[in-house]
């Protein structure tokens, strides 16, 4: 008989917990990824740390991580999805893989194929030490994809391990179990009056994260120079009626000051507003932080209106403000958007090829314990039902690994035998 | 090691870990205090009770509590009788302690002033208790207007209210300056809520004046922020929100059991290691209100958290003596315990003698970089102590163009990651550059920073997990004061203490790692070669 095997939809913290805890207790997982690079969002993001650590849980994915490639029982696909989903005794899915034209097992990281390349775009870069190969062609971008016109990055390679005549490939994999795991989508805020996408120095708070990532300082995409004063407009696609988001996206009060705080640690001279509808509690030590970041940064409690172009790409945002119950307009260098959690983009059909039911909100149901033991297999776990810390995300897919742990039967000792 | 675990705390969470130990086989004792014993409440329990695999223990009015993973050890003292009792492992899932703000709000209890917990219950009681003690029509809520609210209070107070409006015809009214709905639902239900008449009232510059008329009513004076009004209101019944706090029993039990708190008083440092229901204390688990201020669906991941962590814990004892703590005891322990203060992981006892337990110990080192009697050894295979790792740099002396050899001690849980990070990034890193993993920055003693230099480095470097990160708790707090005996020493025989530097750094910061160790280099190159150095070459 072979090992009780479970598989993972979406690599993201959940997933990645999952998998872990469920391999710990000796059972097999595969887990899928749509994506270039396992990790989630969570992986891009970059710590908040000034002199001492903030609790925002960045590091946390790493740890998820690399606990997860150095599994033995644990089987890690990205380019990844599936496609369809049929039950008989257990379950077997259809998967489909784009193609990895960089061989894992030549590359050596060089990174020569990304400054060869063309095309900016084309080649992209991980995040963490355990993204293996450290970068990725895109299939939808590449030339050679296109009409076979450029085969540059591909003659470069020292290693000889990039290959661009590597086709898509589909494969049936079994499962007795399977958890859903696929995260969230954050609210594209083009539809919004703020200029997004159309000034460059609008951006999202996950646009925010890489950028100080990557290079450790606020920065303004137009010019590259340091910003020297940045808004935040939180609540960008949550706890909106007018979308029907009836619902708080939980982590954006803490990801912004947070920011907020490394900024001021490491740019003391950037002048930060934070423009709110209420601040949110995040974190054990929320009311001291909240404490010290309130001297830090201008606290307006209104949510802005429109934002127009100002001279040297700077930005003028037009917002109520409270103490003279007045329209005001301010320039800023760099604003940054809050955008919340919305349910994943594809989840409609993910969820319909699990026979899925979604919540009212559209992010997936929580497939619950607590009473009877449930008889379908399929399991949801993190922010696919609704917004979640990190460390929310953890203990949501420790949970869903002892509840499937239990569907499956595993145990492989009972406690009366040790 | 028995499958045996004791769950203290009288909660829904204690009594849900408690049954699912038992179906998976496991002996549990619940300890549960004085007085809420009572069968009814672990009715739950019922057929582990029969089976004789589970027991409740009255806590009574003194116990005490010790041990270490594998042989926990209570006693109860009741009766002028001793209930001794043994488990292999601890999980702390108590109920949260409620006090009502009055004291915030000026306010003392009174017909017209209630508390949170007085309301709730007279409308869990139904209709005739809330018409006994509710009179008049409107109700105002008073929340987070001195200390912030929490979603868990919120949620309380929208019920309530949702409650009042719809069944019994009042009108409610919400006073706060944060409104808490970062929980899953309260958004909607915050909507809800406003549809069926609740009035909220927010504040960011003002506070309402609350004062207490001459028939006992609370009458708030506000200052209506979006239109700028002023305005009055004299609620029929005011309700204050109340403080939650850890309790008694997960109090008493952090300083019996040496658990570590966070800055909220709850058991759990706050340090993102211990996610989700881990403490420092390997074999005692937390979960539920214990460890903090937690919604119905946190509580509830708590209870499968535990299980499987308690599971884990009999399944996979951590036996592997590789990497763990030893003491030498003729000649050179002189039972000085500055190891049993120093340990994060409260793995030192000292019956009969100073003893490591090598289940508890978790092998940072920090135990063996103290000792000042040098008693104290990693259990690591030859060739793995940090000792012998340390580079012999003698030989990269340089000639013309001088390339400085930089020691760099890294936490493998941090520091050594973004080394790693930093090489994939293709971030050019100076050519003498040897970093030494370490488990812990506080695994790294004075002697290993001397030896570092006299076998040839020119600079060194401590890096590792930004304060409140590290997961041995202090370790980067002894590495860095060991940093600055040192510093402080050279500096004083003239050499120069710009050469030991310590640095945070978390797994995730390859360009910062990569940033920090070429400011390194640079320092060195305008110092020279190291004097120790050249001493050590003669």
């Amino acid at each position: 008989m072979r090992a009780k095997k479970v598989l993972v939809v979406g690599g993201g913290v959940a997933g990645l917990t999952a998998a872990t805890d469920l391999a710990e207790r000796g059972i097999d997982v595969d887990i899928v990824e749509r994506t270039d690079f396992s990790g989630g969002h969570a992986i891009q993001y970059t710590c908040k740390a000034t002199d001492k650590c903030v609790k925002c849980g960045a590091c946390m994915v790493e740890e998820k991580l690399d606990r997860v490639v150095h599994h033995p029982r644990i089987n890690m696909m990205n380019r990844t999805w599936i496609e369809h989903v049929s039950k008989t005794e257990d379950f077997s899915v259809d998967i489909r893989k784009k193609p990895v034209f960089i061989d894992p097992e030549k590359c050596s990281n060089c990174g020569v194929c990304f400054e060869k390349c063309p095309e900016p775009g084309v080649i992209s870069k991980g995040y963490s030490k355990n993204h293996h190969p450290f970068y990725a062609i895109s299939a939808e971008k590449c030339r050679y994809q296109k009409d076979q016109s450029c085969t540059v990055c591909q003659n470069a390679c020292p290693e000889k391990a990039i290959d661009l005549c590597v086709k898509a490939s589909a494969e049936t994999i079994q499962a007795d179990a399977v958890i859903l795991a696929t995260g969230f989508s954050p609210f594209d805020p083009t539809s919004k009056p703020y200029g997004y996408g159309k000034f460059k120095n609008v951006i999202t708070n996950l646009e925010m994260e890489r950028m100080l990532r990557i290079h450790g300082r606020a920065l303004s995409p137009a010019g590259g120079e340091a910003a020297g004063s940045i808004a935040f407009i939180q609540c960008v696609g949550s706890r909106d009626a007018k979308l029907n988001h009836l619902w708080c996206s939980q982590v954006c009060c803490g990801s912004a000051l947070r920011m907020a705080g490394l900024v001021k640690a490491r740019q003391p001279e950037t002048q930060i507003t934070f423009f709110y509808m209420d601040v949110q509690t995040f974190g054990r030590d929320f009311s001291e932080y909240y404490s010290n970041i309130q001297k830090k940064v201008r606290f307006m409690r209104a949510i802005p209106g429109d934002i127009y172009p100002a001279d040297n790409e700077r930005l003028r945002v037009t917002f109520m403000d409270g103490a003279s119950s007045e329209g005001r307009q301010e320039e800023f260098d760099l604003v940054v958007l809050s955008v919340g959690m919305t349910p994943c983009e594809d989840l409609r059909d993910t969820a319909a090829t699990l026979k899925l039911k979604l919540a009212e909100t559209g992010f997936a149901e929580k497939v619950d314990d607590t009473g009877a033991l449930d008889d379908k297999g399929v399991f949801t776990t993190g922010a696919v039902t609704g917004p979640m810390s990190i460390p929310e995300s953890i203990a949501s897919a420790g949970e869903t690994a002892f509840q499937v742990a239990r569907y499956l039967g595993v145990k492989t000792r009972t406690l009366h035998e040790i | 090691m028995d499958a045996k675990t004791l769950v203290f705390g009288h909660s829904h969470e204690a009594r849900e870990i408690a049954n699912r130990l038992l179906q998976h086989g496991g002996e549990v004792v619940v300890a549960t205090p004085a007085g809420t014993e009572d069968r009814h409440h672990f009715e739950n329990l019922g057929t582990g009770i029969g089976s004789g695999r589970c027991e409740i223990l009255p806590l009574g009015n003194s116990f005490s509590c010790d041990g270490s993973v594998g042989r926990f050890g209570i006693s109860v003292h009741a009766d002028g009788h001793v209930h001794t009792k043994t488990a292999s492992s601890i999980v702390i899932a108590d109920t949260i302690e409620r006090s009502p703000n009055y004291s915030f709000y000026s306010l003392g209890p009174s017909a017209y002033v209630v508390s949170l917990s007085q309301i709730m219950t007279w409308i869990a009681a139904g209709s005739e208790a809330v018409t006994a003690h509710l009179a008049g029509k409107r109700i105002a809520f008073l929340t987070g207007l001195v200390e912030e609210s929490n979603p868990v209070i919120t949620e309380e107070i929208m019920r309530c209210a949702l409650n009042c409006q719809q069944v019994f015809d009042k009108q409610t009214y919400l006073f706060t300056r944060n409104l808490k709905v970062a929980a899953n639902g309260l958004e909607a239900l915050y909507r809800q809520t406003k549809e069926a008449g609740m009035v909220y009232m927010k504040f960011a510059e003002t506070i309402p004046k609350i004062e207490v008329s001459g028939d006992g009513r609370v009458v708030l004076t506000y200052l209506d922020e979006v239109i700028r009004e002023r305005f009055q209101l004299k609620p029929d019944v005011t309700v204050v929100d109340e403080t939650l706090q850890s309790s008694a029993l997960s109090r008493d039990l952090s300083y019996k059991l040496r658990i570590h708190t966070g800055p909220d008083g709850f058991i759990q440092s706050d340090n993102v290691h211990r996610a989700t229901v881990f403490t420092n204390r390997t074999g005692i688990f937390v979960a539920g209100f214990s460890r903090g201020i937690q919604t119905r669906t946190d509580r509830q991941a708590d209870v499968g958290n535990t299980v499987q962590a308690v599971l884990n814990l009999y399944q996979h004892p951590p036996e592997d003596p590789v990497g763990k703590a030893h003491i030498r005891y003729s000649g050179h322990c002189v039972g000085c315990l500055t190891c049993f203060r120093a340990c994060p992981y409260g793995a030192i006892s000292l019956t009969p003698r100073v003893t490591v337990d090598p289940l508890a110990c978790e092998g940072c080192g920090i135990c063996a970089a103290e000792c000042p009697r040098f008693a104290i050894t990693i259990n690591m295979p030859a060739g793995e102590n940090i000792s012998e790792r340390i580079p012999d740099a003698k030989k990269k002396v340089a000639t013309e163009n001088f390339k400085p050899a930089i020691t760099a001690f890294c936490c493998s849980r941090s520091a050594k990651g973004a080394g790693d990070l930093a090489v994939k990034m293709g971030c050019s890193l100076p050519s003498g550059l040897t970093l030494v993993a370490v488990p812990c920055a506080g695994s790294v003693s004075l002697v290993h920073l001397t030896a570092a230099f006299k076998q040839g480095a020119d600079g060194v470097l401590v890096m590792t997990c930004h304060d409140g990160n590290c997961h041995s708790e202090y370790g980067n707090i002894y590495a860095h004061r060991r940093v600055e005996q040192l510093t402080d020493l050279l500096s004083q025989i003239g050499f120069e203490p710009e050469r030991l530097q310590y640095r945070t750094l978390a797994s995730n910061m390859g360009t910062e790692f990569a940033g920090a160790v070429s400011a390194f280099e640079n320092t060195l190159r305008d110092l020279g070669p190291s004097l120790l150095k050249e001493e050590s070459e003669k």
